[in-house]
């Protein structure tokens, strides 16, 4: 059976600059398809700038980065959800979902369907008409979601999506993001400050250290497939959490 | 010691007693040029300060509103020209003459001689380009006379570079100052005096204020002898004048300013200044320029020939 | 409804009662007539040299209209060149200050040697006075683009002209519009410059009615030519409000 969602090859990556800041000195992982990786550790320790080099917006200073080396370019769709959710405010929301395929050269009719049914999955299909200014940051970045979404990407890399958000809603969309990968099987990376976050979200989590510019965590998530508000009071997810919170302070020391 | 207490007393007084010169600015409505020459003259050659007069020549350019600064007491005196003189006071300006430069107007329109123009009316009935400033009474004067079909009236924009570029074109000029211009670059002007045409206002008149000339009449006489001193000090010799207006006025070298000095000695004297003295006016020279300018419209009202000039 | 009150009544109260005292003062002669004519002199210039005035102010509002349509595309389509390559943005851009710097009274009369007299030597020197306002809030709005909406583009590898038409140019709207609004001034004072030589229009009005000392129709057609202006800016405002009304806080009324 061919895997929908992209494999990510990181090898020996690093990243320093003219300035002499390196935060990455040499990282490598793999990842398997359809995995949900987490991405933790200590600010400027270097996860923004891995994902984007993952998303070949930037270009790592050595080493190599591969992303679904067994597949034809084609078949390689990439989606990027930014902290913001950059919205272009002159576009109605339909048509900012509609944008990726707009580029991509998709006729109107088809971008409209595409872009509807984006829109359906994260609950937003009845503001369609809406311009960005008149909506709240919550539905802003379900938005960006639903375009990051609507060419239905084998790999999907996120970057703190949530964190300008309240915390219901944050957990709204954590739970959404869970069950919109669950259907897809789309590879996932997720950047992210929050540990409880990345708990619950992920299938594996990657901690970066700061000090030494490297991996310096790398575990499985014990927690079961199916994640819901329940999993949450589980006692293994606060073991989890404690755990992580420990190993963080360590980096920290 | 009582005799020193006494003469620090008298000369205290007679300090008091001897006038300060009066302080006189005369606004000029263009750039130091030999119309002007004798002004200057006379003020190197302290025509002026003998008389108890400190006078502060200041140089204009485009468009100085001489009559505007005069009646708005910004200066005292100003040079402007006749018919300038009839449209201020029908606007209710109240300023009056008291010396002419010009007894014939140097305003003149140059054409390229290969045309073979040979009197003024030539220019209108021939087609080509006339580039003159519209606003003037002249303008008016020759539209009403020759007719303006055949030509087309564009703006002046000052200096000779419009005539330079267009063999058709005609522009206005003054006689002692463009022509000679024209010359030096290599054209062949042919100038015809707007004086020709029956259009001859007095030319750099001298205004002040009614209320001034009222309040100071022995000052414009003084004024006025220390000019005349200085035009015929001018005429008989321009050369210091002229060293010092070129010195101002970079835009015309010295063999223009002698060649323009030349050219206007014939303006400036007449039958009449041999009579009467330089920068005499007539009455009827008065009264025949503001039935012309009644006649073209130009003003609504005009008042007694007299009451225009000192 | 107050705020409209506000908006349209107080100017026109201001308006009235500082032409009553303008009025009043030159009446006493406390204002020298000759001057400062009193409004109702104006007034009557506006009447009597109606067709004189009007037909020159039409004359003057097309050369506007050309020059500054000029402008609009001119400006914007040097401010892409400009953009999309940095070669030609250091060659060129020291050179685009020379619209903004030079005193194009001094080079109005070379402009009529060159162009002829009447609307071509007024349309030049309307463009020359008011092009680079464009091209400076173009320039400025095109770099303006969000750096991760950029990143989004290059994400989906839109090509360069995906990138200008869709993210770059609406980007810059707010910033055209500032400069558009800028530059209708200036084509509207370039034009009149350009036509005390050019010897058409409202400015050659001016220039003659200084000529024959009627300061009464100088005013009359100042007034007509500032109208114009404001008419051009009040359009320009129409056109920014429709554009950016759904989007942009300066229009949506956002706090």
């Amino acid at each position: 059976m061919i895997d929908f969602g992209l494999s990510v090859q990181v090898s020996q990556v690093v990243k320093s600059y003219d300035s002499g800041l390196s935060p990455l000195k040499g990282v490598s992982f793999s990842l398997e398809p359809g995995k949900f990786l987490a991405l933790i550790g200590p600010s400027g320790c270097g996860k923004t700038t891995l994902l984007k080099m993952i998303a070949h917006l930037r270009e790592p200073s050595s080493g190599e980065i591969k992303v679904g080396k067994e597949k034809t370019d084609k078949e390689r769709r990439v989606a990027y959800v930014f902290q913001d959710a950059y919205l272009l405010p002159w576009r109605k929301v339909l048509e900012n979902v509609t944008l990726p395929l707009e580029i991509l050269g998709a006729s109107k009719v088809e971008r409209e369907l595409k872009a509807r049914k984006a829109l359906e999955r994260v609950g937003l299909i009845d503001f369609e008409s809406y311009y960005p200014a008149n909506l709240s940051g919550g539905m802003k970045m379900r938005v960006s979601l639903a375009r990051s979404l609507v060419n239905n990407p084998n790999l999907l890399l996120l970057d703190e999506p949530f964190a300008a958000l309240d915390e219901v809603t944050r957990l709204r969309l954590d739970q959404d993001l869970r069950n919109l990968w669950a259907e897809s099987q789309m590879t996932v990376v997720f950047v992210t400050h929050s540990i409880s976050e990345a708990a619950f979200l992920s299938d594996r989590i990657i901690m970066l250290s700061t000090k030494t510019g490297k991996i310096q965590h790398d575990i499985i998530n014990p927690l079961p497939k199916n994640r819901t508000l329940e999993t949450r009071a589980l006692s293994e997810f606060s073991q989890l959490t404690q755990d992580l919170f420990l190993r963080f302070q360590e980096l920290e020391a | 010691m009582n005799k020193q207490i006494l003469i620090f007393f008298i000369s205290l007084l007679s300090f008091n007693l001897v006038a300060a010169p009066t302080k006189v600015r005369l606004a000029l409505n263009w750039k130091a040029e030999p119309e002007f020459g004798g002004f200057y003259e006379a003020l190197q050659k302290g025509f002026y300060q003998k008389r108890g007069i400190e006078l502060e020549i200041l140089p204009g350019g485009v468009g100085t509103p001489v009559i505007q600064m005069v009646e708005g007491k910004k200066v005292e005196m100003g040079i402007s020209n006749a018919d300038e003189v009839i449209l201020g006071r029908s606007r209710g300006a109240e300023v009056v003459s008291i010396f002419t430069v010009f007894q014939t107007s140097p305003m003149a329109l140059l054409t390229h001689a290969e045309r073979g123009f040979k009197e003024l009316k030539d220019v209108f009935e021939n087609p080509g380009t006339v580039a003159a400033e519209r606003g003037l009474p002249y303008i008016r004067f020759c539209e009403k006379k020759y007719g303006f079909k055949k030509v087309k009236i564009v703006p002046f924009l000052g200096g000779i570079s419009q005539f330079l570029s267009d063999k058709n074109l005609t522009q206005q000029g003054f006689i002692a100052a463009e022509p000679i211009l024209a010359r030096k670059q290599g054209a062949q002007p042919r100038t015809f005096l707007i004086a020709d045409s029956g259009y001859n206002p007095y030319f750099t008149v001298v205004v002040v204020r009614n209320e001034f000339a009222d309040k100071n009449s022995q000052l414009i006489k003084d004024f006025v002898s220390a000019t005349q001193e200085g035009w015929k000090s001018y005429l008989q010799d321009p050369t210091e004048a002229n060293k010092k207006m070129a010195a101002l006025n970079p835009t015309m070298d010295p063999e223009t300013f002698r060649e323009g000095a030349k050219t206007q000695a014939s303006l400036i004297q007449n039958a009449e200044t041999e009579k009467h003295g330089l920068g005499f006016q007539s009455k009827e020279r008065w009264k025949v320029l503001a039935d012309q300018l009644l006649e073209l419209k130009v003003v609504t009202k005009v008042f007694p020939a007299e009451t225009y000039f000192r | 409804m107050k705020v409209k009150f506000q908006k349209l009544g107080l100017p026109l109260i201001a308006f009235f009662v500082i032409t009553a005292l303008w009025e009043l003062a030159v009446k006493v002669k406390w204002i020298n007539p000759f001057i400062l004519p009193e409004p109702s002199q104006i007034l009557d210039s506006l009447i009597n040299d109606k067709a004189e005035l009007w037909s020159a102010l039409g004359i003057t509002a097309l050369s506007v209209g050309i020059s500054f349509l000029m402008s609009v595309v001119v400006g914007i389509g040097a401010a892409i060149l400009l953009f999309t390559s940095e070669t030609v943005l250091f060659a060129f851009y020291p050179y685009t200050i020379f619209f903004q710097t030079v005193p194009i009274i001094a080079i109005a009369p070379l402009l009529v040697i060159w162009f002829g007299y009447g609307i071509p030597a007024v349309v030049a020197s309307g463009f020359i006075v008011s092009v680079f306002p464009v091209i400076a809030s173009t320039l400025t709005g095109l770099m303006s683009a969000d750096p991760a909406l950029r990143d989004l583009f290059r994400l989906y590898r839109a090509t360069r002209l995906q990138a200008m038409v869709k993210l770059y140019l609406p980007s810059s709207l707010p910033f055209i519009m500032n400069g558009l609004r800028i530059c209708g001034g200036l084509a509207v004072i370039g034009a009149i410059v350009g036509e005390f030589l050019g010897g058409v229009g409202i400015g050659s009005i001016i220039d003659v009615a200084r000529a024959q000392q009627r300061i009464d129709k100088v005013f009359a057609a100042v007034l007509l030519a500032s109208l114009l202006g404001l008419l051009l800016i009040k359009g320009i405002d129409l056109v920014s409000f429709l554009l950016l009304r759904n989007w942009h806080p300066s229009e949506s009324g956002e706090e």
